[in-house]
């Protein structure tokens, strides 16, 4: 990989991201180990949110150091690999727990999540995209 | 698409690499562009475009010329 300015943008990207979401990890970690009859599930989830939008917002720098192919290919991963993985895992924990499960709640919850916030995007896109018509 | 981009960037002894800095891009994304395996964005396609100093129809061949000439 030649050294260009284009690469150095991306792994500068890639070193922010990575530490940003190592220590961004750290920090949630540490705050579950305080556990919720220490610290009320508000605060946690107060101080859950900052951190996660800090998390995300870390990878801003990698994602436009991305080309216009590399963000296709990232798109297309992660809606259709993301979406079929989601599946095999609902299909997983229904198979190793049952519906009745922790194991089963954590998924819909993540799932739930990623629907939620699929559609934000989906709806933000379509709001910015919009033109009036002729 | 079809396209002569591989012809255009050899005439001006260009490597695919020195090419995708010139369009900040990465050399797989013009490897991919040459091999017809990406269609770039309109922006990127102007942009090769200019940098030949040659239209866009004369860089990417159009595969819906004359597929409505009856249709008008």
């Amino acid at each position: 990989m030649a050294f260009n300015r284009r690469n150095k943008r991306y792994l500068a990207g890639w070193g922010i991201m990575l530490l940003a979401g190592g220590g961004i990890g750290i920090a949630i970690r540490t705050l579950v180990d305080l556990g919720t009859d220490r610290v009320s599930p508000s605060v946690m989830i107060a101080f859950m949110v900052p951190l996660a939008a800090t998390a995300i917002a870390a990878c801003l720098p990698w994602w436009r150091a991305l080309d216009e192919m590399q963000k296709d290919a990232q798109l297309a991963g992660w809606y259709w690999g993301g979406t079929s993985g989601a599946i095999l895992g609902v299909a997983v924990a229904i198979v190793l727990g049952g519906v009745h499960s922790d194991l089963f709640r954590g998924v819909l919850l993540m799932g739930g999540s990623q629907l939620a916030c699929f559609v934000l995007c989906w709806i933000g896109w379509r709001v910015c995209h919009r033109a009036r018509a002729a | 698409m079809r396209n002569c981009l591989r012809d255009l960037r050899i005439a001006r002894s260009l490597s695919q690499g020195e090419l995708a800095d010139r369009m900040d891009v990465s050399r797989q994304t013009i490897n991919a562009i040459e091999a017809d395996k990406y269609d770039p964005s309109l922006p990127l396609a102007y942009k090769l475009g200019a940098y030949f100093q040659i239209p866009v129809e004369d860089l990417f061949f159009n595969p819906f010329n004359g597929e409505f000439v009856n249709s008008r």
